[in-house]
């Protein structure tokens, strides 16, 4: 056993560095403690700010484009398409009917594919595209009157019109017969017109009557046949 | 004499223990700071050995056993090679002395002949009175005891600093002539010998001590062979004792010589001895090679120690201690259990107060460091929080500014679906194609062309949008729907050219113009126009119309055309559209006919038509 004084000579000889070390461990635990805790408010505050930062970001860039689509809305997109409610078969009829009187069309005949909505923009949140597959042929006088009509449709039928085909065939030629048949005043179809259209109109998702999307496929499965098309009748 | 006892210092105390009492040395660095001979541990003597040690409890203790109880014997160690000789003589020594006995052994040299044998000096003390006695009088004080040393395997360091050089020699020139004369008429002076001749390899000291009587230590090459402590020769007469000495050095030659193994027989002689002994000495009866006689004080002065010893002084204990107390490194350091325990003990204190030293401003500095860290952080957040407020100053007043624009919308429409809105509007009238474009173009070279028979006008879209159900779909999203559509456009047309000339040549001329016609009004269109007959009759009626076929063909890349803005060729600023593009939409081909200059070597070719009017 070491002798008890010794004991105490150690103790005091080390008291004093004992207790600076610990004060200074304290210090330094406490220290660091605060500084754990501060960074980690700093990195709190710095994607909280980065948050604000793109908040902000996101705020200045809507308002750009909402200034920009305000303009548009006002300017064109408004007076097109304040009534979102897809495509609109009864108007466009009621408009074709007009136009092959002023354009002196004949033989009038337009199919349509049911309308459907497009499935290429999952994301969109209030509105949709419908669309339908229109598919039409007559005959005119002149080839001037088959592309004055088609123009006049394309621009009159509501909504948008994509032509994806334009077959414009004339007659083999001009003999006798036709030319006597115009000087007794009974104009001959010189002009034959076959037209592939897509027509697209926007629709707001909580119309009145919405459309109702097909069912996705599963994989695996072959994809849904086109939609049929539907003749409509001539005006008369 | 003066004792500083408050300034701290290398201050040590040095004790020679010895039958008769201690001798006590307060050293510092060769300085004698007191001298102290304490007969026993009666309190009545040791008054001011309690005051030194009360009064610097940080100096160290040193005990030299100069008891008369002391063994030095010579072991031959069989073995086969040199390792683990130590080992061997430690067990050895371990065997044949008893447990409470100090003890070490020092290897001497190897046996020249035979099975060369290594001998060994075994040295043992008992752990008894008076060390015992003295033990239990120090232990309590708090000075440590670094270690128990054996006086006569110490005495070598002073042999060795007698030695060490001619500093001594010239000290005592310089301060004391009397002095040198003193040992010059005796022996001849260290320096001499040591600048002259070799060291003999045999030593023999001998000194007169306080503590017990001569001690007399044999070295061969700086190990002991042998100690005695001469009690016996002590007589009130100096020449009595000085006959005596004579008698015990002549013994004491004879038995170095008898052990002497490889036949050597000079042996140096030292001897420190009162100035009244010193003068009856018959230095011829020695039978030494050299002596080298010293009183204390002129010991204390060859070895530089101050205070150590007066002229007047009979014992060489006060300046051999005081010597000890230079020296750094000791020949043999033992312990009791004892002292031990409290030495490691000590010296474990001792390293945990230097760790403390080292770890406690390490720990200050870290923590300065954090608290650096901490200020910055503090500033910066601070710093965070301003320019949180701005921008949520921000936020606000641009939210305030949406709730204006969707106030103006009306319909009751939000500013998101008004956005999603315009977003799909721009979608569908983006590069929207109509076919009354080409033929309003068309129309404009009509009065060179009679009639158009046919015309077959195809838009294919080649971009990523699949609206049909039935479509792959890839799945865009809103930010997708700015993107340009990749689309192409064939036209076929079938038409009659009217030749208002009468030769072949005004035909083919008619022709080349109209050619010319088209890439002028085209374009953004590659052309295919097929050719004239290559065969005509005398009689062949050239006035009459000539059917003719055209296939206008338009491919639109938005991402090529602005790769190609991007990177103009050859660093060439270029908007101008690439060989993909609007160059290759200008080409017209004629199939049997020499081609363009501009015109690719292998672009496609149409038949000829025949004119059918």
């Amino acid at each position: 056993m070491l002798p008890k004084h010794l004991r105490s000579f150690a103790f005091r000889k080390l008291q004093g560095r004992i207790v600076a070390f610990l004060i200074a461990s304290f210090v330094f635990a406490l220290f660091a403690y605060y500084n754990y805790f501060t960074a980690g408010t700093e990195d709190k505050s710095k994607l909280e700010l980065k948050v604000i930062q793109n908040t902000l970001n996101g705020l200045k860039s809507k308002i750009l484009k909402s200034e920009f689509s305000l303009k548009l809305w006002n300017d064109r997109v408004r007076k097109e398409h304040s009534d979102r409610s897809g495509i609109k078969v009864k108007q466009a009829k009621i408009i074709l009917d007009d136009l092959k009187k002023v354009h002196q069309i004949s033989n009038l005949v337009i199919n349509l594919s049911n309308p459907e909505i497009r499935q290429d923009f999952q994301d969109a949140k209030f509105c949709n595209i419908t669309y339908t597959e229109m598919g039409m042929t007559f005959s005119s006088f002149t080839d001037l009157d088959a592309y004055s009509f088609l123009n006049s449709s394309l621009h009159e039928i509501p909504g948008h019109i994509q032509v994806k085909a334009l077959t414009l065939t004339a007659v083999p030629s001009i003999d006798d017969s036709v030319l006597n048949n115009i000087a007794s005043g009974r104009f001959t179809d010189v002009v034959n017109v076959k037209v592939e259209l897509l027509w697209e109109d926007i629709m707001d998702k909580t119309a009145a009557n919405p459309l109702k999307a097909p069912a996705k496929q599963p994989p695996g499965k072959p994809a849904a046949q086109p939609a049929q098309t539907k003749p409509i009748p001539p005006g008369k | 004499m003066p004792i500083n006892l408050t300034k701290k210092t290398n201050n040590s105390f040095h004790i020679a223990i010895g039958e008769e009492g201690i001798v006590v040395a307060y050293c510092n660095d060769g300085a004698s700071k007191a001298k102290l001979f304490v007969r026993s541990v009666d309190d009545n003597d040791t008054v001011k050995l309690k005051q030194l040690l009360l009064a610097d409890t940080s100096a160290p203790i040193y005990l030299y056993m100069d008891t008369l109880d002391q063994t030095y014997v010579q072991r031959t160690i069989p073995t086969a090679g040199t390792i683990g000789i130590s080992s061997l003589a430690r067990k050895r020594l371990e065997k044949e002395i008893p447990k409470n006995h100090l003890k070490a052994c020092i290897q001497l040299e190897r046996l020249p002949t035979g099975r060369r044998d290594f001998v060994y000096t075994f040295m043992s003390t008992p752990i008894e009175a008076p060390l015992t006695t003295w033990l239990d009088f120090f232990l309590p004080y708090l000075n440590i005891i670094q270690g128990i040393y054996l006086l006569p395997v110490e005495i070598h360091s002073i042999i060795q600093k007698l030695r060490a050089g001619d500093e001594t020699t010239k000290f005592v020139n310089t301060k004391k002539p009397e002095l040198k004369d003193q040992i010059t008429k005796l022996v001849p002076t260290l320096a001499g010998a040591s600048k002259q001749t070799k060291a003999a390899r045999w030593e023999l000291f001998l000194s007169h001590h306080k503590t017990g009587g001569f001690r007399q230590v044999a070295f061969h090459d700086g190990k002991i062979i042998f100690s005695r402590l001469l009690n016996n020769i002590n007589h009130p007469d100096p020449d009595v004792v000085a006959g005596n000495i004579e008698q015990e050095i002549s013994n004491s030659i004879e038995y170095l010589v008898r052990l002497s193994i490889s036949g050597e027989e000079s042996v140096d002689m030292y001897l420190i001895l009162s100035d009244e002994i010193q003068k009856f000495i018959r230095i011829e009866k020695l039978k030494a090679t050299k002596v080298y006689q010293f009183t204390p004080y002129t010991l204390a002065r060859a070895l530089r120690l101050k205070d150590a010893a007066g002229e007047k002084d009979k014992f060489a204990d006060p300046p051999m201690l005081t010597s000890f107390s230079t020296i750094s490194k000791r020949k043999l350091t033992l312990h009791t259990p004892i002292t031990q325990k409290v030495f490691s003990f000590t010296k474990n204190i001792s390293r945990i107060r230097i760790g403390l030293n080292i770890l406690i401003p390490i720990i200050i500095i870290v923590t300065l460091i954090i608290f650096n860290s901490i200020f910055n952080i503090r500033t910066s957040l601070a710093s965070l929080a301003n320019e949180l407020a701005t921008f949520n100053a921000l936020i606000s007043n641009h939210t305030k500014i949406i709730e204006e624009t969707e106030s103006k919308i009306g319909q009751n429409i939000k500013l998101d679906h008004l956005n999603e809105i315009v977003d799909f509007y721009l979608f569908l009238t983006m590069e929207a194609v109509n076919p009354m474009d080409f033929t309003m173009k068309l129309g404009q070279i009509l009065p060179e062309i009679e009639r158009v028979k046919l015309l077959r006008w195809v838009f294919t879209d080649q971009s990523l949008y699949h609206y049909k159900a039935s479509d792959k779909i890839k799945s865009l999203t809103m930010a997708d729907i700015a993107t340009p559509r990749k689309y192409s456009i064939t036209v076929e047309i079938e038409l009659v050219l009217k030749n208002y000339g009468k030769t072949v040549e005004e035909l083919q001329k008619k022709y080349q113009e109209l050619a010319l016609n088209l890439i002028t009004s085209f374009p953004d269109y590659r052309i295919e126009l097929s050719d004239l007959p290559q065969v005509f009759g005398l009689q062949t009626d050239v006035s009459q119309p000539i059917s003719l076929t055209a296939k206008f063909i338009r491919v639109y890349d938005p991402e090529l055309l602005k790769a190609k803005v991007k990177a103009p060729d050859n660093g060439k600023p270029d908007s101008q559209p690439s060989d993909d593009t609007k160059p290759k939409d200008q080409v017209l081909t004629f199939p049997n006919e020499k081609l363009p200059a501009t015109a690719p070597a292998t672009a496609p070719s149409t038949k000829s038509s025949e004119g059918n009017s």
